[in-house]
C-alpha cells in the first residue's frame, strides 16, 4: 500500500530535505508511532501528527493512502 | 589563498557576525569595531543588503609607509609599534573594513570568528583568486 | 558590565533630560525589561492617571543580555499605563533598536510630561536632543523612518503614524518599518506626548570579564540548543505555519470568532507565504531570523505574521494573500496594531451582517477591507466608529455578547473554545487578551494535553506566565523554546553571580505578581477576568472543535483554581502572605 508523508519546517531533514515523501508501507497495523521511528523523527521534535488532516494520537493505526503530516514544535505566537 | 565571501541572498542582517568579530578582537560588544560592514536595512527601494568583508587584496599592505600591516602564510597582522596613524590604510581598503581606533587601526586577521557564528553561512571562508 | 548603570530621562514638558543610575536593587529582583520597566511604573505613577495624560510615562527598557551575543537578545521593552485597558501596558519590539540604545549607554529611557509641539528625539550616545517634528507630523511611520534616516544617517527609530497621532487606543510604535510594539494603545501614548518618533545612534560598546570564553559558550548553546528542531520552525517558516496548526485543530478565528476553521485557509497559509517570499530578516543577534520579507504584485511587507493572517484573514472572510499583505502594510504604516484591528473590522461586519448596526462592510469583501487602515488611523468616515475598538464599539452600537476583547484589548489568534487553558491565559494575562503572556495552545491545540478539559490548566498557565515573565525581562525573544535552566545559565556566565532556574521561578512569579499588583491599585479583581459570552454560549460548527464551547462553569473553576495556586483571594487580589513572599 502506498502512503504520503509530509514533514513539515525543520522535520524536513529527516528526509533529506524532502518535504513530501510518497512511498509503499507493506507492514499491516503500523501506527504513526512506528512511522516516526522508521525516518528517526523523534517525537520530542514533533508538536502533533495529523492524518488526512486530522490531528490523531501517536497510535493511530495508519492505513493505505493515508497523508500523514507530521508538524514540529513551535514557541511563541 | 583562503578569505571571507559573503553571500548576500544568504544573509538576515542578525549582526552576530559583528559581535564575534568585536569581542573576539577588540574584547567588547561594539559592532562599529567590527572589522566588516554587513547592512541589512528597508529603505525606499525595499529591502537592501549589502556586505563588505576584508577579500585579502594586500592593498593596505602595499600602501602602509610604515610596514605596519604584513601579510603571512594568508593571514594580515597589524604591528602598533610600528603604526604613525597616518590612515592612509583606512582610506584606501577597497571594501572599506579598517577600523581606525583612537590609537591605531584594526584589520581582518582572517580569525574567522564571524563566519563561525554566521548562522545561515551567508559569511564563509573559501579559496579566492589571487 | 552587562547593565550600562545607566538610565536617561527627559522630561518633555520641560526639554531637560537628566541621567540617573540603574536602581541596582529593582534590578536584582525585577531583571530588566517588562519586570523592571513595571517596578519604576508602579513606584513613579500615581494610582489612577489618566494614559493619555502628561502624568503617563512611557519607558523604554533594555535588559542584561541585551546588546551581547546571547542568542535572541534583540528585543526592547516599551512600557506605560495602557489607553486602551487602563492595566500596566508593556510591549515587547524586536530589530536593533534596543542594542543600538545599550551601545549609546543607556539601559533605559524615561519619557515624562508631554511637548507643546511635536517633537522627536534624536539620542547620539551622551548628546540628547528634542528636536522638532513639525514636518513629520501627519506622516506615516515610514515616511518618518525614511526621513529621519536620511537627515541622521545610520540610526535606529521608533516612530509612531497617524493612529498614534490621533490617540487611537490600537495604535502601536513602529520600528525598521514592520517590527511593532503592537497592543494596548502604547503608539497613543507617544502621541499624547507629541513625541513623533525615537532615533538612536549608539558608538560604545559593552564590556563583560573573560569575554572570548563568554563568546564561545554562546556559540556552542547557539549550536546545540538554539538552532534545532524545537526552533527551526521560526527560519523554515515562521509564524505563517501556525495558520495550518490551528485550521487543523479548530481554533483559527474565523469571521468573528462565529467558526474555527477558515474553507479558504490554504489562501493564507506558510506555503502562501512562502511563494511571495523574498528574503529571511532576523533581529539583532537572533540565528533563528523568524521574519518573512514578502513582495506580491504591487505591495511588499516582512510578515504577514500569523496573528496578522488569522485575525485580518480568516477573522474578516479574506482568503486572499496579495489584500492581506497590503492590509499589513497600510497596519504598519499607519500604526495600527493589526490585532486590534483584524477584530475591530471583523466586529464591524458582523454587525452589519446581523443589521444590528451597518457599517457598510460585510466579511470578505476586499476593496472595502483595504480602504479600512487608512480610514480607522485618520477617524474618517465610518473609520471613526471603527477607531472606538471593538469594546466601545459594542458599548455604542451593541453586539456585546459577540465583542472579543478582554477588559478592552482585542482577542488574539487562537479560539479558546479549542485550548481551554487560551481562555485562561487571556482572561488572566496583565494586559487584556495576550497570547504572549502564557501560550498554552502550543502544549494543548497543538499537543498532547487535553484542550477540552479544566483539569490542570491553572498550574499550566501560571508556569508559563512566570517563565514568560523572566524571558520577556531578561530580554530574550518568545521564540526561543528556552528552559528556565539555561537561561539560570546564561545570566550566571553573563552577571558573574549564580542564577538557579528555582530563584528565576520566583522572579518570574515576583513580576507577574507585580504586574497585577499594579492592576489591582486601578481597580481591577475578578469582574473583570471574564471572556466574551459567545466563547461560554455559542458552540462552534466545523471541524476539530465542531460541538464545542467552554462553558461559563468550566472557566470558573479553572479561574478559582488559578486564583488560589497564586497564593490571590477568591476575587483575585493578591493575599498580604504573597506579597510577603515574594517581597511586593
Amino acid at each position: 500500500m502506498k502512503i504520503t508523508l509530509q514533514l513539515k519546517g525543520p522535520l524536513k531533514k529527516y528526509a533529506d530535505g524532502t518535504e513530501l515523501i510518497k512511498f509503499d508501507f507493506d507492514e499491516n497495523n503500523q501506527t504513526v508511532s512506528e512511522l516516526l521511528q522508521r525516518f528517526k523523527i523523534p517525537t520530542s521534535s514533533v508538536s502533533f501528527v495529523q492524518v488526512n488532516g486530522l490531528k490523531k494520537e501517536l497510535n493511530h493505526p495508519i492505513k493505505g493512502g493515508d497523508k500523514v503530516t507530521v508538524n514540529p514544535r513551535v514557541a511563541g505566537g | 589563498m583562503k578569505a571571507l565571501a559573503f553571500h548576500s541572498e544568504k544573509c538576515i542582517g542578525c549582526k552576530l557576525c559583528h559581535l564575534a568579530c568585536s569581542a573576539q578582537n577588540e574584547g567588547e560588544f561594539n559592532p562599529r569595531l567590527a572589522r566588516l560592514k554587513i547592512t541589512s536595512i528597508h529603505n525606499r527601494d525595499g529591502l537592501m543588503v549589502k556586505g563588505q568583508t576584508c577579500d585579502l587584496c594586500l592593498a593596505c599592505v602595499e600602501a602602509c609607509p610604515e610596514d605596519a600591516i604584513i601579510e603571512k602564510n594568508g593571514r594580515l597582522s597589524f604591528l602598533p609599534e610600528l603604526c604613525t596613524d597616518c590612515g592612509i590604510c583606512v582610506d584606501i581598503c577597497p571594501p572599506q573594513v579598517i577600523v581606525k581606533k583612537s590609537i591605531g587601526v584594526g584589520v581582518c586577521v582572517q580569525c574567522q570568528s564571524c563566519s563561525n557564528w554566521c548562522p545561515t553561512a551567508a559569511l564563509t571562508f573559501e579559496e579566492v583568486n589571487k | 558590565m552587562a547593565y550600562m548603570d545607566k538610565v536617561l530621562r527627559i522630561n518633555l514638558t520641560t526639554g531637560k533630560s537628566t541621567t540617573e543610575p540603574l536602581n541596582k536593587e529593582w534590578a536584582r529582583e525585577y531583571l530588566g525589561g517588562k519586570g523592571l520597566s513595571i517596578k519604576y511604573l508602579y513606584e513613579e505613577l500615581k494610582p489612577g492617571v489618566d494614559p493619555l495624560s502628561a502624568n503617563n510615562k512611557l519607558i523604554l527598557m533594555t535588559g542584561p543580555i541585551t546588546g551581547t551575543l546571547v542568542p535572541n537578545s534583540g528585543k526592547l521593552a516599551i512600557a506605560a499605563k495602557s489607553p486602551a485597558t487602563g492595566t500596566i501596558l508593556d510591549c515587547s519590539i524586536g530589530g536593533h533598536f534596543a542594542s543600538e540604545l545599550k551601545f549609546a549607554g543607556y539601559d533605559a529611557v524615561i519619557i515624562e510630561g508631554k511637548a507643546d509641539k511635536p517633537v522627536y528625539l534624536y539620542i547620539e550616545d551622551d548628546k540628547v536632543e528634542l528636536r522638532s517634528a513639525a514636518t513629520l507630523w501627519g506622516k506615516g511611520a515610514h515616511e518618518t523612518e525614511h526621513l529621519l534616516y536620511e537627515e541622521l544617517g545610520d540610526v535606529i527609530t521608533l516612530a509612531i503614524g497617524q493612529a498614534g497621532e490621533n490617540l487611537l487606543t490600537m495604535a502601536c510604535i513602529s520600528s525598521e518599518l514592520y517590527r511593532q510594539a503592537g497592543r494596548g494603545g502604547i503608539g497613543a501614548v507617544m502621541g499624547s506626548k507629541n513625541l513623533k518618533a525615537i532615533s538612536v545612534r549608539g558608538t560604545g560598546g559593552i564590556k563583560i570579564p573573560d569575554i572570548r570564553k563568554f563568546s564561545a559558550a554562546m556559540n556552542k548553546i547557539k549550536r546545540e540548543d538554539t538552532m534545532t528542531d524545537d526552533n527551526m520552525w521560526a527560519y523554515s517558516d515562521g509564524t505563517p505555519m501556525i495558520v495550518d496548526l490551528s485550521q487543523s485543530t479548530g481554533i483559527l478565528p474565523t469571521r468573528n470568532f462565529q467558526e474555527g476553521t477558515f474553507d479558504e485557509y490554504r489562501a493564507i497559509n506558510s506555503d502562501a507565504v512562502k511563494s511571495v517570499l523574498k528574503a529571511k530578516k532576523a533581529c539583532f543577534a537572533c540565528p533563528l531570523a523568524c521574519s518573512n520579507y514578502v513582495k506580491m504584485g504591487k505591495t511588499e511587507v516582512e510578515g504577514p505574521e500569523y496573528e496578522t493572517l488569522a485575525l485580518c484573514g480568516s477573522n474578516c472572510g479574506i482568503g486572499d494573500m496579495e489584500a492581506v499583505i497590503e492590509f499589513n502594510r497600510l497596519c504598519d504604516d499607519h500604526c495600527l496594531d493589526t490585532i486590534s484591528a483584524g477584530n475591530t473590522v471583523a466586529f464591524a461586519m458582523e454587525m452589519t451582517e446581523k443589521g444590528i448596526h451597518d457599517f457598510g462592510i460585510r466579511f470578505g469583501e476586499v476593496e472595502k477591507y483595504l480602504t479600512m487602515p487608512t480610514l480607522i488611523a485618520t477617524r474618517q468616515g465610518v473609520g471613526a466608529d471603527l477607531a472606538l475598538g471593538v469594546k466601545k464599539m459594542a458599548e455604542k452600537f451593541g453586539g456585546r455578547d459577540f465583542a472579543m476583547e478582554i477588559k478592552g484589548l482585542e482577542i488574539p489568534g487562537y479560539e479558546p473554545r479549542g485550548s481551554w487553558a487560551m481562555g485562561l491565559a487571556y482572561g488572566t494575562s496583565d494586559r487584556g487578551a495576550c497570547h504572549m503572556r502564557a501560550w498554552p495552545a502550543a502544549v494543548e491545540a497543538f499537543g498532547d494535553i487535553d484542550p477540552f478539559t479544566s483539569e490542570g490548566k491553572a498550574e499550566l498557565v501560571i508556569g508559563m506566565q512566570d517563565d514568560n515573565s523572566v524571558k520577556f525581562s531578561a530580554i530574550w525573544c518568545d521564540f526561543w523554546a528556552i528552559s528556565t535552566e539555561r537561561m539560570a545559565e546564561i545570566l550566571t556566565l553573563l552577571l558573574g553571580r549564580e542564577f538557579t532556574a528555582a530563584e528565576l521561578k520566583t522572579t518570574g512569579e515576583r513580576i507577574y505578581n507585580l504586574a497585577h499588583l499594579f492592576n489591582e491599585r486601578e481597580g481591577f479583581d475578578r469582574k473583570d477576568d471574564y471572556l466574551p459570552a459567545r466563547i461560554y454560549n455559542e458552540k462552534l460548527t466545523t471541524g476539530f472543535t465542531a460541538g464545542r464551547s467552554l462553558p461559563k462553569e468550566e472557566y470558573e473553576k479553572m479561574l478559582s483554581e488559578y486564583y488560589k495556586l497564586r497564593g490571590w483571594d477568591e476575587n483575585g487580589k493578591i493575599t498580604a502572605e504573597k506579597k510577603k513572599a515574594l517581597n511586593l
